[in-house]
């Protein structure tokens, strides 16, 4: 095949011009949609006073009002059973269900018609097109195949490329690495964290190293931050001697962002299919000027069943003016998602990301890759609890790896921690979606 | 229903796609998002030939 650098090169190098001209095209259609075929969308948009003809700038989209994740579960368990009021297409046009992984709650029920589930496969194909997949490939999924909408779409997305597709479903994570090594997989997908636990299976449990022994030059890293957090980023290349990329999505919204094969440290935006807002986490206040922190509102141009608009995605992202070496015209996010809203917090006054924890503590050689965050309070004051594992046959004594550990804690977040020391194997592993932070404050104020 | 008249209907609209599936497919080596899903489309057409006896 020809080298085509773009999955679609007509939409990833529109004019900015353009781009938002098809956006606010798409906009006002799925909002009229959605207004026309759901009383849930219509009630909300009602008692804003907005009707469809009432859009005709981005100005008048943010008079829209947003939509949480607790809106969509409030609506949910009736009928048309089991979505509610925010299905969109009668049931009939229903082919797929997936549902939110519940990591902060009750899960949210995700309807998909058939050509949404073509668009999600679409979403797809761009970014991994984008991080070098093609039709030679030999992609390894090592997921478990269920409700979760996980990497469904990228299994068809591979299929729809071209390339070769192996689910790796039901297996245990030794019999992955030895599938992929007797199939010589070329590429996979998988949350970082389970990345970096299969590097640690391979090496420690089988005796293999993924950099001599496995073909896997690729990776599309997804499900929580990591693959564009520079030192976790760095050990992945390394334990598996390929190119990581990040992409960012959501069963709600769909697949969103993705990192491009050059790597700029950022994310892309697909905005020919997602239009991306952004506002100051606690103001509400729009958020344009590059550089800033914003928290992501999105809207799924193009999606039906139960569409997605002005979603508030509680995903904290950094906004660039930067143009990609690439050549596609889509925004790009420094960083990539730098946490959630309700993670990033302050303590003793400080805005504290736990994506700038991790950064420290993978940076630090002679620590291993799983730790803990725990923030508390004793009496009016906030603590931080830091837990690592120390890696077996460190030369560098403990109390200098802590040493440096500490100083490099308060240069990058200006905080203090305690710092509690296990030895390796002692902390929890995930296989999925790793909840290594936890804040105790809230849970004590929900009792008090 | 005549299902013998309707097949020929059928096969004649499926040659039809068949026909337009491959020029958009010869024409769209440069555009992977066309040329990718244009040949699921072929993969269809030929299931739908298989169908109609063809």
């Amino acid at each position: 095949m020809v080298h085509i650098p773009y999955w679609n090169p007509y939409l990833e190098t529109l004019s900015r011009e353009a781009l938002e001209s098809l956006q606010l095209k798409k906009f006002k259609r799925i909002f009229k949609w959605a207004y026309e075929r759901s009383r849930f969308h219509r009630e909300l948009y009602e008692s804003a006073g907005i009707r469809p003809s009432d859009i005709n700038t981005f100005e008048d989209i943010r008079r829209v009002p947003k939509v949480e994740k607790s809106m969509m579960l409030s609506v949910q368990g009736k009928d048309p059973y089991p979505y509610g009021d925010a299905l969109c297409v009668p049931l009939e046009q229903v082919t797929e269900f997936r549902q939110t992984s519940g990591t902060t709650g009750r899960p949210v029920y995700q309807p998909d018609t058939w050509q949404d589930w073509e668009w999600w496969s679409e979403c797809w194909a761009t970014l991994l097109w984008a991080q070098g997949y093609r039709p030679q490939d030999k992609v390894f999924l090592p997921f478990g195949y269920n409700i979760f909408v996980a990497f469904w779409a990228g299994h068809y997305a591979s299929e729809k490329i071209g390339c070769e597709t192996i689910p790796g479903g039901v297996l245990d994570t030794k019999a992955r690495i030895l599938k992929m090594q007797e199939l010589r997989a070329t590429a996979m997908m998988a949350t970082p964290t389970y990345v970096l636990g299969m590097a640690d299976v391979a090496t420690r449990s089988l005796g293999i190293d993924p950099t001599r022994s496995l073909s896997i030059r690729k990776i599309t890293c997804a499900g929580e931050p990591g693959a564009l957090i520079p030192a976790t980023k760095k050990r992945i290349e390394e334990a598996w001697g390929a190119k990581v990329f990040d992409h960012a999505g959501a069963t709600e919204i769909g697949a969103w962002g993705f990192e491009c094969a050059e790597q700029p440290g950022a994310l892309h935006v697909n905005e020919s299919m997602f239009l991306a807002e952004f506002e100051d986490p606690d103001t509400g206040a729009p958020v344009t000027e590059p550089g800033r922190y914003g928290k992501l509102i999105i809207t799924a141009l193009d999606r039906i069943a139960q569409p997605c608009i002005r979603f508030d995605s509680k995903d904290i992202v950094q906004l660039s003016d930067e143009k990609c070496s690439c050549g596609r015209t889509y925004r790009l996010l420094t960083g990539g998602v730098l946490g959630r809203a309700d993670d990033i917090t302050k303590v003793k006054g400080v805005l504290l990301s736990p994506a700038a924890i991790e950064d420290v503590v993978r940076s630090i050689e002679g620590l291993s890759d799983e730790y803990e965050v725990l923030v508390d309070k004793k009496g009016d004051v906030d603590t931080i609890t830091l837990r690592v594992e120390l890696l077996e046959g460190t030369t560098e004594p403990t109390t200098s790896l802590m040493e440096r550990l500490q100083t490099q804690l308060r240069v990058k977040t200006n905080l203090g921690y305690n710092v509690e020391t296990y030895t390796y194997g002692s902390l929890p592993r995930y296989e999925v979606k790793a909840r290594r932070f936890k804040d105790l404050r809230k849970k004590r104020a929900s009792h008090e | 229903m005549n299902n013998q008249f309707r097949r020929e209907q059928f096969l004649d609209a499926v040659l039809e796609m068949e026909r337009l599936a491959e020029k958009i497919s010869e024409d769209s080596k440069s555009f992977p998002a066309i040329e990718r899903n244009i040949k699921r489309i072929q993969a269809s057409i030929v299931m739908m030939k298989l169908n109609l006896g063809g």
